[in-house]
């Protein structure tokens, strides 16, 4: 390791003298690379976006406040008392119905594959219901259905997920406690118009708060803290990230495109109001996985990442540096995906407050940092390129690599309150064809994805050991056996009827990117 | 070069015959194989046959049934395995599993990469097998952790849940050469041979020549 980090070193000292006497050359030639003068963004771009989007349909955002509606409840309360299931309470309730616990101590995985459930903890003087995984368990909770609410959990000790959406539209998850539950905290996979809020996270070994391949998200007013990963926007677009508190994660706030997933792009999304503060903590994240190249001491970290906008938030105490913007190729465990862009283009970091970062950068940054003869590391820096970016105030923060970068138009998000749906998205109409397909995206693509190792092997690895053999891998899922030290065991999967097992199977095997 | 090998096989063989009696780990049965992979089945690049000390045993026994069956060593334009199937044509079953034991009980040799003396360079026009100078092992790494590494675990060191052999103890050059097999569809593409056309399928997806050099390279940094 000591090794290749001194070669790397080294490489990376070589470019950079490169870069500075290519930039010496520049200002002998007079030219100017200080993007300061030019003005970048449209001033309107977060006043007017009802009125640009109201030609796609109920894509407008709406609003002061983030909600989603609920229709009037007139379902029946299912009652869940210490020692019951609620699974089975789950499985009594129809459409519209809501499934209330009562305080207790719970051990189960609980599974809703039906619309309009609304699960609710009861908490009565300080105590809550608890959903115990005794490190046995994968899951808590996973739900499919859509128009989907949980409320008032304590969840712990749970291998896999705290909560996991499998393709569920119109979701509310709100005012849980999530400690110690392995890979994913709060995990709603391939959903469209969702609110995650008032959650507290720690403990979680990849992100505590995971918006994977989602669209129309709302994550406010949570607090994660001693995560790997803090809250990650991941192949999603048109996601708020407001007034949360980030602290003591290896990183505080994530944008990524993660390469090898079926979704490829990542773009509109508001950074705002957010503490992201001292994000420190050793990186515990699998051996090679994508989060494990997560330099500790990372603000907010952006990858390949477009239209992504920051303000407003206090970023101080992160160690390597405030914010981070790179690309793919940049990136450690990574390969390319040749159908996703790999540049963090259209930037805009407007009023921040900034200080007291890289007080102890790895030694990348620190090679990049000398080249401006500082010892410490940035609070804004970027490698890779970056397009039509913008900044405001930029004297206010030490920079590397951002002096390309315009002065923004705008200054201020505010326009845009939310990016919730004013109606809630109708259910989706699935074919059996498809059926394979949303299984693959709401649940394999969790973990897999296509050639790269997110959280189990990468779909490659799969289709090479399972060939012409679907069932092969029913078999497997439904009952899973640990074959490999350096990842976490797989979740079975028999909670899917087999219809959806097989269907999931065969499309895994035929998936090409 | 088809003269050298033969030249070289012979000084060996000669020398071998004399010195057998120091390969005491070894039983009688090992020495047909001695020949080629040495008396301390360290392996012989010049012949270009892999170390087998330290090799798994369940992966020997696979192996040698398949170059027994013809499963391996099936494409005429596989020089060295069409050698090897001769070879082993007539081990009996109670031989390749003895043969198996005694060699995963040997303690691998380590394999250091080749370093460019001036006489292998000679030959590197020749053999396309040689690893390039410029490899990048940090390039190779992505590869390596993306493609590999599910199967063969993140330190090279093979699981045998998935029937996967432990990498670390081969040498670059027979690693490069059998990469280039399975994806030029000279080694896995027996119907037989399962395990083989999964690592087939796995070493095509690896994009160039210069991929499957900096997946080695890495290899040899575990």
């Amino acid at each position: 390791m000591s090794q290749t980090s001194k070669r790397t070193t080294r490489n990376w000292k070589t470019y950079l003298l490169m870069i500075v006497i290519f930039a010496i050359g520049l200002l002998v030639g007079k030219m100017n690379i200080d993007g300061s003068a030019t003005i970048v963004g449209d001033a309107n771009r977060y006043q007017k976006s009802a009125a640009l989007e109201s030609t796609a349909d109920n894509n407008v955002s709406f609003g002061s406040v983030a909600t989603i509606k609920r229709r009037p409840f007139n379902g029946q309360v299912h009652t869940v008392n210490d020692g019951e299931s609620i699974q089975a309470a789950v499985n009594q309730a129809k459409a519209g119905d809501m499934v209330k616990v009562m305080p207790g101590v719970y051990k189960e995985t609980v599974y809703i594959d039906k619309d309009d459930i609304t699960l609710t903890g009861v908490i009565v003087k300080g105590e809550w219901p608890v959903l115990d995984g005794e490190k046995k368990l994968n899951d808590a909770i996973l739900y499919s259905g859509n128009n989907f609410t949980v409320e008032n959990f304590k969840i712990t000790h749970y291998k896999g997920n705290g909560v996991m959406g499998q393709a569920g539209n119109n979701f509310i998850i709100r005012n849980n406690m999530i400690i110690d539950t392995g890979v994913y905290g709060i995990f709603p996979e391939f959903g469209k118009n969702g609110i995650v809020e008032y959650n507290v996270l720690t403990g979680i070994e990849d992100a505590a708060i995971y918006v994977g391949m989602c669209d129309n998200i709302h994550v406010a007013h949570n607090q994660v803290f001693g995560n790997v990963a803090g809250i990650e926007i991941e192949n999603s677009r048109h996601a708020i990230v407001e007034n949360n508190f980030a602290h003591n994660n290896t990183g505080g706030i994530l944008v990524f495109i993660t390469p090898g997933l079926p979704i490829k792009t990542t773009y509109d999304v508001i950074i705002r109001d957010n503490f992201v503060i001292d994000n420190n903590h050793e990186n515990f994240g699998a051996p090679g996985s994508i989060v494990a190249g997560i330099p500790k001491g990372t603000g907010i970290l952006i990858m390949a990442g477009d239209e992504v906008t920051l303000q407003n938030n206090v970023i101080t105490g992160n160690n390597n540096a405030g914010i981070i913007i790179t690309d793919h190729g940049h990136a450690a465990n990574l390969t390319l995906d040749p159908e996703a862009e790999p540049n963090s283009d259209k930037i805009a970091i407007l009023d921040n407050v900034m200080y007291n970062n890289g007080n102890e950068p790895v030694n990348e940054v620190k090679a990049l940092m000398l080249t401006k003869l500082s010892n410490r590391g940035p609070d804004i820096i970027r490698v890779g390129e970056s397009k039509e970016s913008c900044i405001l105030n930029r004297e206010k923060y030490l920079t590397f690599g951002i002096d390309e970068f315009g002065t923004c138009a705008f200054d201020s998000t505010y326009g845009t309150k939310t990016y919730l749906l004013e109606k809630p998205v109708e259910p989706r109409k699935i074919t059996a064809e498809e059926r394979g397909k949303l299984a693959y995206y709401g649940i394999c693509a969790g973990c897999h994805a296509y050639n790269v190792k997110m959280v189990g092997p990468p779909t490659q690895v799969i289709q090479a050991l399972y060939m012409e053999n679907p069932q092969g891998i029913v078999d497997y899922i439904t009952n899973p056996v640990k074959k490999r030290d350096d990842y976490p065991e797989m979740p079975p999967q028999n909670y899917l009827s087999e219809e959806v097992r097989i269907a999931a199977a065969k499309y895994m095997l035929d998936v090409k990117k | 070069m088809k003269l050298l090998k033969s030249i070289t096989f012979f000084v060996v063989y000669l020398g071998l015959t004399v010195s057998m009696a120091s390969a005491e780990e070894l039983t009688n049965n090992y020495q047909t194989c001695a020949v080629c992979h040495g008396e301390k089945a360290e392996g012989n690049e010049m012949l270009s046959a892999p170390a087998l000390a330290g090799l798994e045993e369940w992966y020997t026994v696979r192996q040698l049934n398949n170059f027994k069956k013809g499963i391996r060593g099936d494409k005429s334009e596989d020089i060295f395995g069409l050698q090897m199937k001769g070879a082993v044509a007539n081990l009996t079953d109670i031989q390749i599993n003895s043969l198996a034991k005694e060699l995963a009980a040997l303690t691998p040799k380590i394999q250091t990469p080749e370093i460019q003396t001036p006489e292998s360079q000679n030959t590197e026009s020749q053999n396309p097998d040689t690893p390039a100078n410029s490899t990048n092992a940090e390039s190779g790494k992505k590869y390596y952790l993306s493609n590999c590494a599910a199967c063969h675990g993140s330190k090279g060191r093979g699981n045998k849940q998935l029937n996967s052999p432990g990498l670390t103890i081969q040498s670059d050059r027979y690693l490069i050469h059998q990469l280039k097999n399975f994806s030029a569809g000279l080694r896995g593409s027996h119907p037989q041979d399962k395990y083989g056309k999964q690592m087939a399928m796995m070493a095509k997806t690896l994009p160039d020549e210069q991929a499957i050099l900096d997946v080695v390279a890495y290899i040899k940094t575990l």
